[in-house]
């Protein structure tokens, strides 16, 4: 009986809260994400995953408490695309971009499976694994649904490409929450690292995030500043940055909106692509590259099986026509590496642009300007 | 039996094969045989009156009713009154005679199937023949149960194309034989035979079709002692028909 | 001893069960094969609790074996059909350039984001560029007539598709390679909603009629000439089957991607058991054996006891080439022949 009516009441009420909400800024403030919209009523908090691909609906989620009922769906949504009891206690994660969240928060305890082990950087996630307490739920490259089922988990956290992604409709199936994971659909750095604060309310650690997120902003954007501020001083010059290698006849460069390209343009570079438009890559053909990066600077990202000059040499005989060759200005992100692939810029260094724009001003200025004396994922290529 | 009138065949959009201005008919109670030269359309005549080459001119009637066009004769009544033994020599990897030989039922619907199989096989001299594998079959056999095959459809007409190309000389005269013993026999009315065989076809024709881009029919000795039928093949030679033996032979005397 | 043909078709039925069971209970979880037959017969009410064995027998498991049924009879089917049509003992399900074209819309939905607004995007993608080979292969040979120039355009439909598939994998991200990758490799697994029942439910639609005019198929053997001759409309049949392979051929890929090995293989595997090329027998027998062929390799794919899983479609080629080479070398009378 009670029940009966309580439900109708709390829509009215939620339904009341949007409207007052519509008038006042949202609790959690959001920054630079663009693809992530959190929203806290009362006790419960929605998650709305925007354009979790090209062209998707907003993915609306219900976080709530446990021993909560779920509140009525926001307008306009006819129903949440999960609802997911907080705090978890069991995740599964698809992606090696979500352990670092996981782990700042100190919540790696509750990590019960990723997809796989090989692209893994994380060594305390790497000896549970060993240890059996994280399980692998894929293999040759697909996931093990009635593996992942078994698991009972809170939320499987994967990435999907489309509305019809087959985990995500299968494990919906089957009663299992899934939370899409578009991270990497921000071309913001800093809103790519705000992904953390989706992990503060899963876990329920919202100040802890908050705090974290705070402190990586913060330290962003004064070291940005700073920058700023020396290449003015030095008349302005900034030092040109040509990036990525060929890969099968064509080199894919990043575009000038995209992730790498806001980077090198915050750490003070002149990349060489930075007037082109588009978040993802552009790819070119060796010569156009030529007529552009000969004169480069720096070169800055490169083929994962680069790790020398003489791999680069033997890659292809006329990348030695490139001055960073010759001048020994070639930096790559592979001081965190592990033999099996796994390589830990794709890991924690997307949830740390600070510490990226801090490697990328050593090597464009130099210790002093970065205030550090060893960058943290790059090395430059001898 | 089948009467032709004024045709005009010919494939896809190419030019005409074969132009026939009158009318001509394969009667009944005979043995013909189509001889020309090669692309005189033999082949094409025989698709023709079979029903399995629509005309692009004229019409084909098989006692009296139309094969093409409007009215025309029912599939399954067609393949009830015809039935044919073509060049085409694809065979299926587990198919046993007596299988191959019981397709002819299918216009029947599969009445009657095992008696007219058995005649069938009987007329050819093939049961012994029937629990083997069609691919494991001579040329001279498989030729046989081919006609057999044919014969299962109880056919009155029974078309073939070049049904000895591949046969030996005495399995090329069985061959012929045979035809002969089953239109004499009244097992069937009619038997039109395209053939390269011009001795078989002069010493065991009623009639003979002369195809060479046109036709024409005549009675064997009609048109073999008119001169008509070297005429057919070799009019600029100096090659002549030895019309008793069927062979062409040099008309100089051979030097020794 | 010799058994009787229908006995040795129905022999198949008791393997089909067999082969069922073994998918139901073996699986990366390990559940007592009691927990799964309970599982497998236990009614779910929305809303209600149920067990674990409930939901990975009756949510992952029977899903995978219906599609895994479905699409193994369908390809083999299509298969048989093929080589029927073109009298040819290579032909199968691939040879219109049907899974060509759905590899084609996949990539486009994929790789250049197009119609990513759909419900279900690849899926429908799939099918209507399957659809759209169809259609093409269909009025050639209604125009040609002749069964060749279609094997030729198919192939030739498999070449554009794959260049297309090609630029269009060189322009893409990473993330877009690693999926249509993924798609390529096939798999039973996620067939989606109602797909794994409706490819089960459509091939067996479509084998009852085909037994049912299985002397006609018989009659085309001997060729499209002997065919008409017989009374049959060859063209229309020929017409009519291209098409159901086709259909048959691009619900499958739409569903579990390109998996077409089963397809050429499955009907030598058929004949050389049953020792016969007719019809009647030859329809259902190769559907049970696709069915039951797809389901061990699936079950082989996952190697129970183990937590690795391998593509599906190199499975069926380790497994299907050898029992091809055997069944065709085997001596016999006729060597390969449809």
């Amino acid at each position: 009986m009670v029940s009966r009516f309580f439900v109708p009441i709390t829509a009215v009420l939620s339904s009341l809260t949007v409207l007052f909400l519509a008038a006042s800024p949202p609790t959690l403030a959001q920054d630079f994400a663009s693809n992530l919209v959190i929203e806290s009523t009362g006790r419960a908090t929605t998650v709305t995953v925007v354009e979790a691909w090209a062209g998707a609906p907003d993915l609306t989620y219900a976080l709530v408490p446990r021993g909560t009922p779920v509140p009525a769906p926001p307008p306009g949504a006819t129903q949440y695309a999960a609802v997911i009891t907080t705090p978890v206690r069991r995740v599964v994660s698809l992606a090696t971009t979500n352990i670092p969240h996981l782990r700042d928060l100190g919540a790696l305890s509750t990590l019960v499976a990723v997809d796989t082990g090989d692209y893994v950087y994380d060594s305390q996630v790497l000896e549970r694994i060993a240890s059996g307490q994280i399980r692998q739920v894929s293999s040759g490259g697909a996931i093990d649904l009635e593996r992942v089922i078994a698991l009972q988990p809170d939320v499987v956290l994967i990435t999907a490409f489309g509305p019809d992604d087959s985990v995500m409709s299968r494990l919906r199936q089957a009663g299992i929450p899934t939370m899409v994971i578009a991270d990497w659909r921000e071309a913001d750095p800093l809103g790519r690292a705000e992904w953390l604060r989706l992990f503060g309310a899963l876990l329920d650690r919202n100040d802890q995030a908050q705090q974290l997120l705070q402190d990586r902003a913060q330290r962003y954007l004064t070291l940005r500043d700073r920058i700023a501020r020396e290449v003015a001083a030095a008349g302005g010059r900034r030092p040109t940055v040509m990036a990525n290698g060929p890969w099968q006849g064509q080199w894919p460069v990043p575009a000038g909106e995209s992730y790498m390209a806001r980077l090198f343009a915050d750490a003070g570079g002149r990349y060489l692509w930075e007037d082109t438009t588009g978040s993802g890559s552009l790819f070119l053909d060796m010569e156009v590259v030529l007529a552009r990066a000969a004169q480069a600077d720096f070169w800055i990202n490169l083929n994962f099986d680069w790790f020398t000059l003489e791999d680069v040499r033997r890659a292809d005989g006329r990348l030695t026509a490139f001055a960073p060759f010759r001048n020994g200005s070639m930096y790559h992100h592979i001081r965190r590496v592990r033999p099996s692939g796994a390589n830990d810029f794709w890991e924690s260094g997307l949830s740390r642009p600070d510490v990226i724009l801090q490697d990328l001003a050593w090597i464009l200025h130099g210790p002093g300007v970065a205030g550090t004396s060893q960058p943290t994922y790059y090395s430059r290529i001898r | 039996m089948i009467t032709l009138q004024e045709l005009r065949l010919g494939y896809g959009s190419g030019p005409d094969v074969l132009v026939v201005h009158e009318a001509m008919e394969l009667p009944e109670h005979a043995l013909i045989s189509l001889i020309g030269p090669n692309g005189g359309g033999k082949t094409t005549l025989l698709r023709c009156a079979a029903g399995l080459l629509k005309p692009r001119g004229g019409t084909v009637r098989l006692r009296g009713e139309p094969l093409y066009g409007p009215g025309a004769i029912s599939r399954d009544r067609r393949a009830r009154v015809m039935a044919v033994v073509l060049t085409e020599t694809v065979f299926p990897a587990y198919l046993r005679v007596r299988e191959l030989v019981s397709l002819g039922r299918l216009p029947y619907g599969g009445r009657d199937s095992d008696a007219a199989i058995q005649r069938a096989l009987a007329y050819t001299e093939s049961e012994y023949l029937a629990r083997r594998y069609v691919g494991s079959l001579s040329d001279g056999e498989r030729q046989r149960v081919m006609v057999a095959r044919a014969l299962a459809q109880e056919p009155e007409i029974l078309l073939l194309d070049e049904p000895t190309s591949h046969l030996d000389p005495p399995h090329q005269t069985a061959l012929f034989q045979l035809l002969r013993c089953l239109v004499e026999s009244r097992v069937i009315e009619t038997a039109v035979i395209a053939t390269h065989q011009l001795h078989l076809a002069l010493y065991f024709s009623d009639l003979l079709v002369l195809v060479n881009r046109s036709v024409r029919q005549g009675t064997t000795t009609e048109l073999t002692e008119s001169g008509a039928v070297a005429a057919t093949f070799a009019p600029h030679t100096n090659l002549g028909l030895d019309t008793h033996r069927g062979w062409f032979v040099p008309e100089a005397p051979l030097q020794s | 001893m010799k058994t009787s043909l229908p006995l040795r078709l129905i022999m198949l039925v008791p393997v089909l069960a067999a082969s069922v069971l073994l998918a139901l209970v073996l699986g990366s979880v390990p559940l007592p094969p009691k927990d799964v037959l309970v599982a497998l017969f236990a009614s779910v009410s929305p809303g209600e609790e149920f067990s674990l064995a409930t939901v990975i027998v009756q949510q992952v498991r029977l899903p995978r074996v219906l599609t895994a049924a479905g699409a193994g009879g369908a390809l083999a089917l299509a298969g048989l059909l093929m080589q029927t049509v073109f009298r040819n003992p290579l032909a199968g399900p691939g040879v219109l350039g049907v899974n060509a074209g759905a590899g084609l819309g996949v990539a486009f939905v994929i790789l250049a984001g197009v119609g990513a607004g759909l419900a279900a995007p690849t899926v429908t993608a799939a099918i209507a560029g399957a659809m759209a080979v169809l259609v093409v292969v269909m009025i050639v040979h209604q125009v040609v007539q002749q069964p060749v120039v279609v094997l030729v355009l198919g192939l030739l439909f498999g070449y554009a598709a794959s260049a297309i598939t090609t630029i269009l994998l060189a322009g893409s991200a990473v993330d877009g390679l690693e999926r249509y990758v993924q798609w390529s490799f096939g798999s039973f697994a996620l067939a989606p909603g109602a797909g794994p029942l409706t490819l089960l439910l459509a091939t067996l639609v479509i084998t009852v009629p085909l037994t049912v005019v299985a002397p006609r198929l018989d009659a085309l053997l001997l060729g499209s000439s002997y065919a008409e001759s017989l009374g049959i409309h060859a063209q229309r049949l020929e017409r009519t089957l291209l098409l159901t392979a086709g259909v048959l051929t691009g619900i499958v890929t739409a569903l579990t991607g390109p998996i077409s090995f089963l397809g050429v293989a499955v009907p030598h595997i058929a004949r050389g058991y049953l020792h016969t090329s007719r019809h009647r027998l030859l329809v259902p027998t190769t559907v049970l054996i696709g069915a039951i062929l797809a389901i061990l390799a699936d079950l082989l794919a996952r190697l129970p006891g183990s937590e690795a899983t391998l593509p599906l479609n190199a499975v069926l080629a380790v497994l299907g080439v050898p029992v091809v080479l055997i069944v065709v070398l085997r001596p016999r009378q006729g060597g390969v022949q449809t």
